[in-house]
């Protein structure tokens, strides 16, 4: 840890729990602070994972409005970012399952790209590509796919996400090996849309 | 063949956390936050004193007797459920079996059936008075009964134990317990005095006793009592106070004028059927009951 880390750690240190006692005892613009804090984090997983802004839009309002009562499961052997990302994990099945509907029929009508005609050619590649991303990750389980995204995408360490999902690290190791090995699979085989 | 990285990498740049519906995102957040904070609270108003209210009426008629039968067994089984109270004995099946054994669950209330239905006295031989003199049929005048002068005498246990007008199922021994049997008057073969009743459980429908003794004790209201000991003895068959319950409602029987039916519920006593208990006083009574 370098010390330009130990001032900021510190004071996260020092006030996070403050922010959990609140939640705890449910105050709704503790809700709040915490959204400013962290939603960003928590949009970006959602939508790594889901592959789609509207979901994942609607996972984080479903994370922090169930975070008042998924708080009390909180031990502080976490950061409260990790805490929220797990929340994400545990509702993120529907979302996956609603994200993927829509891509596929949204691939069945040939739709373009959602970015708007002025985006430069390279946006529109970068979009096509996450699609193509998003689509070979409908294929995967929940499992394999939440530890993809985050430990590849989100470039996770093995022993955080293990924190997350609330499993051992080779666990962890193996769901992403796998879910890399069925990705080139699928990306060999379909080739990109 | 784009590179699995090159795609990772395209994800992760395209999703990358800032979105410019985060303020909205976030009044969302918070107006559902509040509107669960809204329902909890009016859960919390109107909910809970409505099934506060729900379950004390209940309670009240189930105390009260004026539950259905189902209704009264589910509270039973919610109240065994929770612990707070033992479970009662297995309700009578009707049985066939002219002659029972003692395990067998008896009949709720046998002297119902002679009042629903005046059926033969499957008993022969009737008492005869003392001095041999036909029954008084007159009942302008019913005679007082020995034990029910003044204050009749408070419910005693059978044998050598204290007498206590205020019933308490835990501390005192439980008289001997009454084979009853289904739909038909007591037989002199079903008479056998149980010995195991030594420690009687808890019994939920002491209540309806509390209440008739209450009543016959101390308002005077013999009609109220037979009403009660008879809704304690139909749902407490085998309660620790049905002998108590039985002798009391036949006095109670003897008060309303009500006698043939009080020398039906006293004959059990003077054979002896409960023991010693109240045998004296029975057989006192029904020879008074004769000498009408």
């Amino acid at each position: 840890m370098t010390t330009s880390f130990t001032g900021p750690l510190r004071e996260a240190e020092a006030t996070a729990p403050s922010l959990v006692e609140r939640l705890c005892a449910g105050e709704v613009a503790a809700v709040g602070e915490a959204y400013e804090a962290h939603h960003e984090a928590v949009r970006a997983f959602a939508g790594r994972l889901l592959g789609d802004h509207d979901a994942a839009e609607d996972l984080v309002h479903e994370v922090f409005t169930t975070l008042p009562r998924a708080i009390r499961r909180f031990r502080g052997d976490s950061s409260l970012r990790t805490f929220l990302v797990s929340i994400a994990v545990n509702h993120a099945r529907h979302f996956v399952r609603a994200a993927a509907r829509r891509r596929a029929a949204g691939e069945r009508m040939a739709a373009e790209p959602t970015g708007s005609s002025r985006s430069p050619d390279e946006d529109l590649e970068r979009q096509r590509l996450a699609r193509a991303l998003s689509c070979a990750l409908d294929g995967l389980s929940l499992d394999h796919r939440v530890a993809f995204v985050l430990c590849v995408v989100e470039e996770r360490t093995s022993s955080e996400a293990s924190e997350i999902l609330g499993i051992p690290e080779g666990t962890v190791r193996t769901r992403v090996f796998h879910a890399k090995q069925k990705l080139r699979q699928r990306l060999q085989r379909g080739g990109l849309p | 063949m784009t590179d699995l990285d090159e795609l990772v990498q395209a994800l992760r740049t395209e999703h990358t956390g800032s979105s410019d519906r985060a303020a909205a995102t976030r009044s969302r957040v918070m107006m559902s936050l509040h509107e669960g904070k809204h329902r909890r609270r009016l859960r919390w108003g109107f909910g809970i004193p409505l099934a506060a209210v729900l379950a004390g009426s209940t309670a009240w008629a189930g105390a009260g007797g004026y539950l259905g039968p189902s209704a009264q067994a589910a509270v039973e089984s919610i109240a065994i459920w929770l612990g707070v109270a033992e479970p009662s004995p297995a309700p009578a099946s009707p049985s066939t079996s002219p002659a029972r054994s003692t395990d067998a669950p008896p009949a709720p209330f046998p002297e119902d059936a002679p009042e629903a239905a005046p059926a033969p006295e499957p008993e022969p031989e009737s008492e005869p008075p003392p001095d041999g003199a036909a029954p008084n049929t007159d009942t302008a005048a019913p005679p007082e009964a020995p034990a029910v002068e003044g204050k009749p005498p408070p419910p005693a246990p059978p044998r050598g134990a204290s007498t206590s007008t205020s019933p308490s199922p835990t501390p005192r021994p439980a008289p001997p317990k009454a084979t009853i049997t289904s739909g038909g008057p007591i037989t002199s073969e079903e008479a056998i005095p149980s010995e195991k009743a030594s420690a009687p459980a808890e019994d939920p429908h002491l209540v309806h006793y509390r209440r008739a003794h209450d009543a016959q004790f101390a308002q005077s209201d013999c009609a109220a009592a037979v009403a009660g000991y008879e809704r304690y003895l139909r749902q407490a068959p085998q309660g620790a106070l049905v002998p108590e319950a039985r002798f009391n409602r036949a006095l109670c029987l003897v008060r309303l004028g009500r006698h043939d039916e009080a020398e039906r519920a006293l004959r059990p006593f003077a054979r002896g059927r409960y023991g010693t208990y109240r045998q004296e006083d029975a057989q006192r009574l029904l020879d008074a009951l004769g000498a009408r």
